[in-house]
């Protein structure tokens, strides 16, 4: 498990430079003029080339790599033409949100999803078992801003019980959570009753029964961990929603995180500032990939050898 | 015993309370007293030097801080009217070619440094010199040079006779700056500007707010809030979430569609006031079919402003009949242009466009479709009044398509020479920061030096007419404002029968504050003044 | 015993099933979503464009059943026209992508070897990004619009198209009927045509259907983030997007788009779900 570990994460550095190259490349065949769009709409040529200059744009495609390499080796990945300030200040000061957004989400879904899919598992035909595969169907059909509207429509603007929108405490948590984690539930909880139900049918678990063990004991004890493996696989499978879909819930109730901070980027042409975000999520989601391997490899075996 | 014991205790109690009292009474005035007035602003303020080299970004919320960290020479009231701040007193030579002002003695910059003479003079020339600002150029390119009377006296002096010297002055790059900052920061000095106003910066985290610290030394008084945080706050439901919580004491820029939820709040008040900002769409006059007036009229014919106002403003705009906003100085109404679709299709018709089977007009074959230009969500509702703009154009038989472009770029694709303008008309809203009717006309529509290069100042329909050009410059050297503004008037009567636009409104700047809040003033030029709130 | 051709079985059982309520009520839903965006013009109500500045924002009513937009548009006709915008997006979308994926699949799992090490390279590099991270890159990168989305749905959903073909072509090649067909001198082409795709046909017609679920999603999403098509073109994104500045005092705007992607998407997940279990019951589809 060790050396497994270990060679998975010595990959993980040449697979974040060749992503990092890969954006590198990408964000070189911007349209327009990165120098003109930071000189502004009042600078005269000469500025716009003092600009271009000061940039590195002036230079050949592999010195700009170089010193993109270099940069990334020290942590600086320019300067946001927008906000004036470096890329990384502003990554540091909206990764936080971004990550509390994320982990709420993914901490809800657990704590909501697996009970809810073990009950539907066990009773198939209780109420719990029904409300589950109905509400998740419509849940899975339901774009997450639109649930996130339909929530700010009711907690917020009607009953005035949460602020519509904006970053800080709890209740700015609150519905970008639920928005964000309601496809996440239905997923998640679905898989969930239907993997504990094909496990609970196996030999293994009818011996058990046979030999005399409650039904619970069963459960908990022989029943839930393999029953784990495709659960996990349906979370680690949505870790690209997890990173997408909290853009736009971001940008729904402007909660001052990495995707809105992206949206807004993009709007105003700020292609380091987009390039340096670009960078974060590819990476986050290299980091979650490597550890649903890992995680994968803890519990079964065979996947270390693969 | 107990009677004794009871009284004592209840002596003891009594005396516990005062003791209590008197620790929580100064706590919780204090408190109240230490309590920041929180401003929440649509843009961030990035820089603050009154001397500076960017547009956009800055405005309003830039200058908006400014007018809470400098002093200027004189200033403008809520009523647009300059009074004095820190000039007392001023005269004019018989030439008009002199100003002379008495400074206000007794008054230091935050950073201890006396103001006088000295002071005054470097700020001026700070100004009045290309190299150091190159911004706000029309406004103090006219003043020639500034120097040193007396310790507390100093005399401007412009090259021609500039009826516009105290609008400048009260202009937000009025701020009179530090010399000694301004000598020992260089460019820092943006960032850490030092005045002589009512605030002190205290720290500027850029993109995210700027915390002021009051300045215990103004000369007008002690300020009453300990502390006023600048808040970058973009999204407009965010600001009236923040207010309505009430961490939030003032916003700015609320949405027309929002003032009827703010109005039922007991615990708000929304202030409303129309700006100096005047909208229109802008023709390229370099377009061969726009060159003939027919067709510009009848474009502001086919315009029904009134359900436009009331539709996407809700009624919070003003319909214009005139290029400057009835609070510009120098205003006064030319004519309004009634929805008349009926004179629309006969002018275009008398222009020689007829109708094709399509419903679109044609002449010598050619169909008369254009393209809008606008930016999307900088100025007020500007997607919304560009498709009902497209609309009623459709109406008359033109076919207008839509092209969008980022705020980042905007500014880019107006102000080129003319063989580079890849539009046909463009939204715009011009705001003469100054109040100056004068300021406003000249910058839109006097004639450009040459065409080989991008507009002087904010002429890119590429406009030109003589006799408003020689008004203009007169103008500009009448101090008589009586006299000044019958010339701004010609102009602006010649301008509108010309018709480089189709004009539109005048918005309303819409402010909002928590109701105890006191002398929160809204400035027609779109700023919102904290220097005098208390609560 | 009959002879069978592989397939063939699955085509029986696709017949029989086809009466299942969620297959057809599936099915019913995504065909009246096609007609619906391919009739449009007739069928919507009003003209989608006509502003009527006098009565901007009303809630429904007997004209305007869903009420009227910012401009006084009808909201009906502007969610039917924008049916037409949406599918075109996702159809020529999941077209786009199916002409690289299918491709690059067989190619990759037919050839295999160096090829196959670099088509899958280049696919598991798209693949480190997330799907809408992808999108909006390339959006960002192309300028918002019609053409953008299209390309970009193509690009982020081809790589794991493209692998799970790949994947099947992988499996299907060992079989034994192959192996004959092989040493009987059948060529790649003759043993693509009729024997690899027939086979994981009904698989790649499962992955593409719940991919154009997700899809929608993405246009969707992408619209309302005011990167896909622009107003005034009508598109359900951008429509929804115009609701939240309008929500606190007009939220009967939610109603027309947001019920129109509620149930195309239902409906394809309805006939996702039901197709998988005829074709592939373990599939478990990688968004």
């Amino acid at each position: 498990m060790g050396l497994f570990a270990l060679r998975r994460l010595l990959l993980l550095v040449p697979q974040t430079l060749g992503v990092a190259t890969l954006i590198f490349l990408v964000f070189r065949w911007v349209p327009g003029d990165p120098a003109l769009i930071a000189a502004g709409p009042s600078a005269t040529q000469a500025q716009v080339e003092a600009i271009r200059r000061d940039l590195g744009l002036d230079q050949p495609l592999w010195v700009q790599y170089a010193v993109f390499l270099r940069g990334l080796s020290r942590g600086d990945l320019g300067t946001s033409l927008s906000l004036k300030q470096p890329v990384t200040r502003i990554l540091r000061t909206r990764l936080g949100p971004s990550l509390v957004l994320m982990a709420a989400s993914l901490a809800l879904t657990i704590v909501l999803a697996i009970p809810s899919g073990v009950v539907a598992a066990v009773r198939p035909h209780g109420a719990l078992a029904q409300a589950v595969m109905g509400v998740s169907i419509l849940a899975l059909s339901i774009p997450n801003f639109l649930v996130g509207m339909i929530l700010m429509q009711y907690l917020a603007v009607r009953l005035g019980w949460l602020p519509a929108a904006g970053t800080g405490g709890l209740l700015y948590l609150v519905m970008p959570t639920l928005a964000v984690a309601a496809r996440l539930v239905a997923l998640v909880s679905r898989t969930t009753r239907a993997s504990v139900i094909e496990v609970l049918n196996e030999d293994f678990v009818r011996t058990a029964r046979a030999k005399g063990l409650a039904a619970r004991t069963v459960l908990y004890r022989h029943a839930l961990r393999p029953a784990l493996v495709p659960i996990l696989t349906m979370i680690g499978l949505q870790a690209g929603y997890l990173l997408g879909g909290s853009i736009v819930v971001e940008t729904l109730f402007a909660y001052q995180g990495l995707g809105q901070a992206m949206i807004t980027a993009v709007s105003l042409r700020d292609y380091f500032l987009v390039q340096g975000i670009t960078l974060i999520y590819v990476a986050g989601f290299l980091l979650i990939t490597l550890i649903m391997d890992l995680s994968y490899a803890a519990f079964d075996p065979r996947i270390r050898y693969a | 015993m107990m009677h004794k014991g009871g009284k004592g205790m209840s002596t003891r109690r009594a005396l516990a309370l005062v003791v209590a009292a008197v620790f929580l009474l100064p706590l919780s005035a204090g408190a109240q007293a230490d309590r920041p007035l929180v401003y929440a602003q649509n843009v961030a303020v990035t820089a603050m030097d009154t001397a500076g080299s960017t547009i956009g970004t800055v405005y309003p919320a830039g200058y908006e801080a400014m007018f809470l960290i400098y002093d200027n020479l004189v200033a403008f009231n809520d009523k647009m009217q300059i009074v004095p701040q820190l000039a007392t007193e001023w005269s004019v030579s018989r030439d008009a070619l002199t100003w002379t002002f008495r400074l206000r003695r007794g008054v230091t910059f935050h950073d201890g440094t006396p103001f006088d003479a000295d002071a005054a003079v470097f700020h001026i020339q700070r100004q009045i010199d290309t190299a150091t600002n190159r911004a706000n150029r029309p406004l103090w390119d006219p003043i020639s040079g500034v120097r040193k009377v007396d310790d507390l006296t100093i005399a401007i002096s412009t090259q021609k006779p500039y009826g516009a010297l105290l609008s400048t002055l009260a202009h937000g790059s009025g701020g009179v700056v530090s010399p000694t900052a301004v000598r020992r920061l260089g460019e820092g000095f943006a960032r850490a500007p030092v005045g002589a106003g009512p605030y002190i910066v205290e720290r500027l985290d850029t993109g995210t707010e700027l915390v002021l610290r009051r300045n215990d030394n103004y000369w007008g008084g002690r300020p009453a809030y300990s502390r006023i945080i600048l808040r970058h706050v973009p999204d407009p439901t965010t600001r009236i979430a923040l207010l309505l919580s009430g961490q939030a004491d003032v916003i700015n820029l609320i949405p027309p569609e929002n003032v009827a939820q703010l109005q039922g709040n007991p615990n708000v008040e929304v202030i409303s006031r129309p700006a100096l900002r005047t909208f229109g769409f802008a023709f390229n006059l370099n377009r061969r079919f726009f060159q003939d007036v027919r067709v510009r009229h009848a474009f502001n014919y086919a315009v029904n402003r009134g359900p436009v106002i009331k539709a996407i403003f809700k009624d919070f705009a003003t319909p214009i009949d005139s290029p400057l906003s009835p609070f510009t100085a120098g205003y006064t109404p030319v004519n309004k242009w009634e929805y008349d679709l009926d004179r629309a299709k006969a002018l275009m018709a008398e222009a020689g466009w007829r109708p094709g089977p399509d419903g679109v007009l044609r002449k010598d074959g050619q169909a008369f479709e254009i393209t809008l230009l606008t930016p999307i969500s900088m100025l007020p509702k500007d997607i919304e009044v560009t498709q009902a703009f497209q609309n009623f154009l459709r109406v008359i038989g033109v076919r207008a398509t839509i092209n969008r472009v980022e705020p980042a770029a905007f500014f880019d694709m107006v102000r080129v020479p003319p063989d580079r303008i890849q539009w046909d008309m463009v939204l715009f809203g011009f705001n003469p920061s100054n109040g100056d009717g004068a300021y406003h006309l000249t910058s839109l529509f006097e004639s450009n030096p040459n065409r080989t290069g991008p507009p002087k100042v904010w002429n890119f329909t590429w406009y030109v007419n003589p006799k408003v050009d020689e008004l203009l410059n007169q103008a500009d050297v009448t101090v008589d404002q009586v006299k000044r503004n019958e010339l701004l008037a010609q102009a602006a009567r010649i301008i509108w029968n010309d018709a480089p636009y189709v004009w539109l409104y005048a918005e309303n700047v819409i402010v909002a504050k928590r109701k105890e809040i006191k002398n929160v003033e809204v400035l027609p030029v779109i700023f919102t003044i904290l220097r005098n709130a208390r609560p | 015993m009959r002879p069978s051709t592989p397939g063939s079985a699955t085509r029986r059982r696709a017949g029989r099933l086809l009466r299942v309520p969620a297959i057809a009520a599936g099915l019913g839903l995504v065909a009246g979503f096609v007609l619906l965006g391919f009739f449009a013009p007739w069928i919507a109500p009003h003209d989608p464009t006509a502003q009527d500045l006098m009565a901007v924002l009303q809630p429904p009513s007997a004209a305007h059943w869903f009420g009227t937009d910012d401009l006084g548009r009808d909201l009906a006709s502007r969610v039917i026209v924008a049916a037409r915008a949406d599918l075109t997006i996702v159809i020529l979308g999941i077209g786009l992508s199916l002409a690289i994926a299918v491709p690059v699949g067989l190619i990759a799992g037919f050839i295999g070897g160096h090829t196959d090490r670099v088509l899958i390279g280049i696919s598991d590099a798209a693949l480190t990004f997330p799907s809408l991270v992808l999108a909006i890159v390339l959006v960002s990168l192309f300028g918002a619009g019609l053409q953008s989305v299209i390309v970009a749905v193509g690009l982020t959903t081809a790589p794991a198209l493209a692998r799970l073909i790949r994947s099947l072509v992988l499996t299907t090649v060992g079989a034994d009927y192959i192996e004959a067909a092989r040493a009987i001198g059948a060529s790649p082409v003759r043993l693509i045509r009729r024997y690899i795709l027939p086979n994981i046909g009904g698989r790649v017609i499962v992955y593409t259907t719940l991919m154009g679920s997700h899809a929608m999603l993405t246009v969707t999403a992408l619209g309302f983030l005011g990167l896909g098509v622009q107003p005034p073109a009508a598109e359900w994104g951008n429509m929804l997007a115009t609701t939240r500045t309008y929500l606190a005092t007009a939220s009967w705007l939610l109603l027309a788009p947001g019920g129109a992607i509620v149930l195309f998407i239902f409906g394809l997940n309805l006939l996702g779900d039901a197709l998988r279990d005829i074709f592939d019951p373990r599939l478990l589809w990688r968004p």
